[in-house]
């Protein structure tokens, strides 16, 4: 087997101990590579998206304290 | 079909289905379905969405009025003049059409709900912009889930845009062999060369199809242990909406794209032209409530129907002119252009033949345009006269057509690399053989050119 196959099944393997193997309960087959594809990313998704809102949040700030005539209302929760 | 009936798209989905009922459209909610039905409309989703026009507006009417028993509720939603099909839009319909997706979902991830499913026959042009029109496509977020429309959403709209802009726009016709979208393996294949150093398309298109070939036989995992919160999912979302919005294509180079700069119309036979279809539009009573125009181009003559308010479809074969009337007219809200080969029209496809209706099927028009196309169906594809008559006859009430004499340098043109085989291509004959079809109301010779422009009522 080629090292990138094995760490690719490797991957799989993690991501399917990750999960709990229940029926997806979707009337569209949603698909377990498609799934165990963002349970992988998961953590990158994630991370990417809280830096990404957090910084346009701080140019917003900065954006505000500079014209602060602008609306408050355009900053963005992280959940 | 004036019956009542459930319609045969309607049928995957047990949240409900739509039918007919003595000619309204209706929509039927099952009880499965309601805690859901109410979240969407008590979370301020709804009226969210709807306010946005991304999503169409209903009322909902009396329970006696459903199909079959127990329905929860039943919803009249807006009705949608014309139905369309992803393949039958150009590059920046389809693009529009997933970020109008995209919307959706982030709105409803905020409000704890997410879009069940992700297909591209829920989104419908209405109004000149792209709107969800399946209400029941709305389920309550469950923490820690990975999106489970993210396949469908990948295989319906990112497969066919990766391929449309980075190999060949007329790759968008494979939609029509897939009705639950392109396969991401054959459109990884196809564009892997093409989108090496993409790594976007790498994670959605190409990872994601080697995922499922190698998690075929997995189980599927329904949760997790809070491994996808809502910041992956909304991580996702923002992933996605980065891939597409930077998916582009430039319409050039194509056979119509510039047809109005390669013409023999000097401005005042052009200006004329308009002058009599205004003219033949005032004479067609009442006033037409569907205008097709067939080989629309970029839809320079459509839109003397549009302007009326006439929902207006302006079909043509080229996929840059669709694209350049699309976005040159995307604030006309009566105005939908579209693809479509009129020597092979859009067939009836899906489950027993009847989840998407052909094109013959969704009309007639209460007016059909046919301006300077005669010559291509009848030069360029053989088709005789006769046949044209008879399938104008189809999908037409009335028709507004303009004949194009051999003599004229475009019908030259198409002449200079074939024999003249089309001896009953004649004034003569064509109103001989539309005669049979069609009673002929006026006919005006444009000046300067060798043209006439018909008005004609069909005979039925």
């Amino acid at each position: 087997m080629k090292p990138m196959n094995r760490v690719f099944n490797l991957l799989i393997a993690t991501a399917c101990v990750l999960t709990i193997s229940r029926s997806a309960g979707a009337y569209i087959d949603a698909g377990s590579g498609s799934y165990l594809l963002q349970i992988l990313f998961a953590g990158i998704l994630g991370g990417f998206f809280v830096a990404k809102t957090a910084f346009r949040n701080l140019i917003l700030v900065i954006t505000r304290r500079i014209h602060p005539q602008e609306n408050s209302d355009s900053v963005t929760h992280v959940r | 079909m004036s019956a009542d009936h459930k319609l045969c798209a309607s049928f995957r989905d047990p949240s409900g289905f739509i039918f007919m009922k003595e000619g309204d459209l209706l929509r039927q909610v099952n009880p499965p379905y309601e805690p859901h039905y109410k979240k969407l409309m008590g979370s301020g989703l709804y009226g969210q969405l709807t306010g946005k026009g991304l999503l169409i507006s209903h009322e909902e009417v009396d329970t006696g009025l459903a199909m079959s028993e127990g329905a929860i509720a039943v919803l009249k939603p807006d009705r949608i003049p014309f139905i369309s099909y992803p393949y039958e839009w150009c590059f920046s319909q389809l693009k529009a059409a997933a970020l109008a997706t995209l919307e959706i979902q982030q709105s409803a991830i905020q409000l704890d709900m997410v879009l069940k499913d992700a297909s591209a026959y829920n989104i419908q042009f209405h109004k000149g912009r792209p709107t969800l029109i399946d209400t029941l496509s709305f389920e309550t977020y469950v923490p820690g889930t990975p999106w489970k429309a993210y396949k469908q959403f990948c295989q319906h709209f990112v497969a066919p845009l990766v391929l449309m802009s980075h190999v060949d726009v007329r790759l968008s016709k494979l939609t029509a062999s897939f009705i639950d979208g392109i396969p991401l393996d054959l459109a990884s294949k196809i564009s892997k060369s093409a989108t090496k150093f993409s790594p976007r398309v790498a994670m959605h298109l190409h990872l994601h199809a080697q995922m499922q070939a190698k998690a075929a036989h997995s189980t599927v995992p329904a949760q997790t242990r809070g491994a996808f919160n809502k910041n992956s999912l909304l991580g996702l979302i923002d992933s996605l909406q980065g891939l597409i919005e930077k998916l582009s294509w430039k319409p050039e180079g194509t056979e119509w794209g510039d047809y109005y700069s390669d013409t023999n119309y000097s401005s005042s036979s052009m200006s004329t032209k308009h002058q009599v279809v205004n003219e033949y539009l005032d004479l067609v009573t009442p006033q037409p409530a569907m205008v097709w125009d067939l080989g629309a181009n970029n839809g320079e003559f459509s839109s003397l129907a549009s302007a009326r308010g006439i929902p207006t479809i302006a079909w043509d074969i080229d996929p840059a002119a669709v694209e350049k009337n699309y976005l040159k007219r995307s604030n006309d809200p009566y105005m939908l252009p579209l693809m479509q080969d009129l020597t092979n029209p859009s067939p009836a496809i899906g489950w027993n033949n009847k989840e998407r209706d052909s094109f013959l099927q969704r009309g007639p028009a209460d007016v059909v345009m046919a301006l300077a196309l005669i010559h291509h169906l009848a030069i360029g594809n053989n088709v005789p006269l006769a046949d044209i008559a008879t399938f104008m006859n189809d999908v037409g009430r009335w028709l507004i057509i303009e004949f194009v004499p051999k003599e004229d340098s475009q019908v030259q043109r198409l002449l200079s690399t074939r024999e003249d085989v089309y001896p009953g291509y004649t004034q003569q004959g064509f109103e001989r053989e539309f005669g049979q079809r069609f009673e002929l109301v006026r006919a005006t010779a444009i000046p300067d050119t060798r043209r006439t422009l018909y008005l004609m009522r069909g005979k039925g």
